[in-house]
């Protein structure tokens, strides 16, 4: 137990980067994006021993529980980027809060494909079997969601992200 | 809404590079997303066996370092996508610890130094790759087929995850002089570092333990680690077996591992 403990412990310092920024612009806001991924790493906790590759198993078991949190909500919680008021904003800044809110205009399960597919650079087939959907379905919603992206975000060049 | 910085020319204006660029920044908090995930985890698993009361919350800067030093994907030559294109390795060396005067060398000579010092066989699927992509993560990793067996190297700068996150560091050795000593035990050697050497027998799900596994660890004196192993199978918990032994014996592990194959040359 305590090996695992070990074990489990430096997976989590070291991949919760990663898993913390997806969940941003899944959730769109730092305290939801914070539980979002420790509900995640107590999953993969408790199936660490039959856990083959904790990296996919974390990234599937993000994703699910976001989206089953966004089935259970019956208000229609818009995520929105928190910003300090009157206070400079880098141009790293800028772009998340333009992007969160972009993202916020979508299905949840379109912004899933989007962030899935480019963010975490997975290829259709495993977006469909994270997501439960046939391929199809994830190039149909990435189209309508690239569409739906750039109307929100002006002349982004979404074709370019199409390729 | 301001898009100038969307068309940065710069930028490829892809929906990847714009994503990877808006969350670059982000403050993680990493240690309350570790710690928060191992206290609910050890929650959910009493729950899980019938248990009641929440025990005490273990910090996870009491849990240290475990033997096993990097989770990673099984299996020999890693798609880039399993990890990501920011898990890419950088040309440039990395900080390292504080105390070191030695700084990793670039991935493409890390490689190639790393396969110089491989004995004769057939080498195939050599790559490596940054630590998980965070830049607070200090470290390559390096797989490859040897003989038509997985042979992995990790080094890594172990307390700068530590660091990041505010969490205390460990100093050489303290993995095997922890509460939690390491399988078979350490030796500790005449100049401050660190090592252990041994052999296990692994499995995996769907696979019974009846594989072998060479490990070699070492800790350096100035704070660096390095960690190898040598299977014989063509994946660590997959794919077939491809000998009774590995191809790579305990010492021939150690010997690269306490190499200078990792560092770049003095004066760079």
């Amino acid at each position: 137990m305590r090996s695992q403990d070990l074990a489990f412990g430096e997976f989590a310092l070291i991949r919760s980067p990663r898993l913390y920024r997806s969940a941003l612009l899944l959730c769109g806001n730092e305290h939801t994006a914070e539980d979002l991924v420790q509900e995640t790493l107590a999953k993969l906790y408790v199936a660490w021993p039959r856990v083959n590759d904790p990296v996919a198993y974390a990234h599937v078991a993000l994703t699910r529980t976001f989206l089953s949190h966004v089935r259970r909500r019956s208000t229609a919680e818009r995520p929105t980027a928190v910003l300090p008021d009157g206070e400079h904003l880098d141009q790293d800044a800028t772009q998340r809060t333009d992007l969160i809110r972009a993202l916020a205009e979508l299905d949840p399960r379109d912004r899933a494909v989007l962030v899935l597919r480019y963010l975490e650079d997975q290829p259709v087939d495993q977006v469909a079997q994270i997501l439960r959907i046939k391929p199809g379905a994830v190039r149909t919603r990435t189209h309508r969601a690239l569409r739906r992206i750039r109307v929100v975000l002006g002349d982004f060049d979404a074709e370019e992200a199409l390729r | 809404m301001n898009n100038d910085n969307l068309h940065d020319p710069d930028s490829r204006h892809d929906l990847a590079v714009l994503m990877r660029q808006a969350t670059r920044d982000v403050d993680v908090p990493v240690g309350r997303l570790a710690a928060g995930g191992l206290r609910r985890g050890r929650i959910a698993r009493r729950r899980h066996r019938g248990g009641i009361g929440v025990a005490a919350v273990a910090v996870l800067g009491a849990v240290g370092l475990g033997y096993q030093v990097l989770p990673h994907s099984s299996g020999p030559a890693t798609p880039s996508g399993a990890t990501g294109p920011a898990a890419q390795p950088s040309t440039s060396a990395p900080a390292g610890p504080p105390g070191s005067d030695r700084r990793l060398a670039g991935a493409q000579a890390v490689l190639d130094g790393v396969l110089a010092a491989l004995p004769a066989g057939t080498v195939t699927q050599p790559q490596i790759e940054g630590l998980h992509g965070d830049p607070s993560a200090t470290g390559y990793r390096i797989s490859l087929q040897l003989r038509g067996a997985l042979v992995t190297f990790y080094v890594d700068d172990p307390n700068s995850m530590r660091r990041a996150s505010g969490l205390s560091e460990l100093g050489p050795g303290s993995e095997c002089t922890g509460s939690q000593p390491m399988p078979a035990g350490c030796s500790e050697l005449p100049d401050g570092s660190w090592q252990n050497n041994f052999s296990r027998r692994t499995g995996g799900v769907g696979v019974p333990a009846s594989r072998t596994q060479n490990d070699a660890y070492y800790w350096s004196a100035d704070g660096w680690r390095v960690y190898s192993a040598a299977y014989n199978a063509t994946g660590e918990k997959t794919g077939t077996t491809t000998g009774a032994q590995p191809p790579l014996t305990n010492a021939e592990l150690a010997a690269i591992a306490q190499s200078d194959v990792w560092f770049a040359p003095s004066g760079d």
